[in-house]
């Protein structure tokens, strides 16, 4: 579970999060853990790979109704 | 060795997994390793409870909140509330921060998985007897953002959902991908 992430003051739906969903990271931070679940706290992302697990290719888009049908 | 053996059946008994499904009214998701739990617990912020870093009222609802049971003071991580609409639980707590209170909903426990102590929040009973159902989400959604009103789920509406799908596409792999997979698979 992410707690913080850099230069966002939200970590309930913050901005940061949103952006980097599904990317791959590389991140620097402290990593807390309490009855079996971990916890970050990140204070810097060195680096962004962008969506490197491309699961569509393997599951389809996911939910399937994440896409809208164009009809 | 009779004190040995009381000292080892002591030890046990905290690490003991403990049913909370007795008295629940948890309805099914029908997730793999779901199980009914009600229980008491305060509505802690998470963050605050392992760093000390502790602003006033769990953060205003820019934290995480869990559930500290009251059983065995086990923190419970709240991941989801009562909405099938990609909505969290931290909304639906914050009204409770620091509040003792009865939850019901879902742990997700399954060895295999390692997960544990996961929860998806239905309802909160507070100590006055009113039970609350954790469906307020949407509703928070709709007033911080009075210009996305509007027909269909809340993620088709919101502004900054639309601005990334815009340029990123729905995959994130930008339009063209985009463009490609919808023509292959629609």
């Amino acid at each position: 579970m992410v707690l913080k992430m850099p230069g966002d003051g939200n970590a309930n739906g913050g901005d940061t999060a949103l952006r980097l969903a599904a990317h791959t990271d590389e991140a620097d931070g402290m990593l807390y853990s309490r009855d079996g679940l971990n916890y970050l706290v990140v204070a810097d992302v060195l680096s962004d790979f962008d969506i490197q697990n491309r699961t569509h290719e393997d599951y389809g888009n996911i939910p399937s109704f994440s896409i809208p049908d164009p009809e | 060795m009779k004190h040995f053996i009381a000292l080892i059946a002591l030890a046990g008994t905290p690490l003991a997994a403990q049913d909370f499904s007795e008295s629940s009214e948890a309805k099914t998701w029908n997730l793999y390793a779901e199980k009914p739990a009600r229980f008491e617990a305060r509505v802690v912020d998470v963050l605050c409870n392992l760093t000390g870093d502790c602003p006033d009222n769990c953060g205003d609802g820019t934290r995480q909140l869990g559930l500290l049971r009251t059983a065995d003071d086990v923190m419970v991580f709240a991941l989801k509330n009562n909405q099938p609409a990609f909505t969290g639980a931290a909304t639906d707590l914050l009204p409770y921060c620091d509040q003792t209170v009865t939850v019901d909903g879902l742990l997700i426990e399954d060895e295999d998985l390692n997960a544990r102590n996961l929860y998806l929040v239905q309802t909160v009973n507070t100590a006055d007897g009113t039970v609350n159902k954790a469906s307020q989400w949407t509703r928070e959604w709709a007033k911080a953002n009075p210009g996305a009103a509007g027909k269909g789920p809340w993620f088709r509406r919101d502004p900054r959902i639309k601005e990334i799908i815009s340029r990123e596409g729905y995959l994130g792999l930008g339009p063209e991908t985009d463009a490609e997979y919808i023509a292959e698979n629609f």
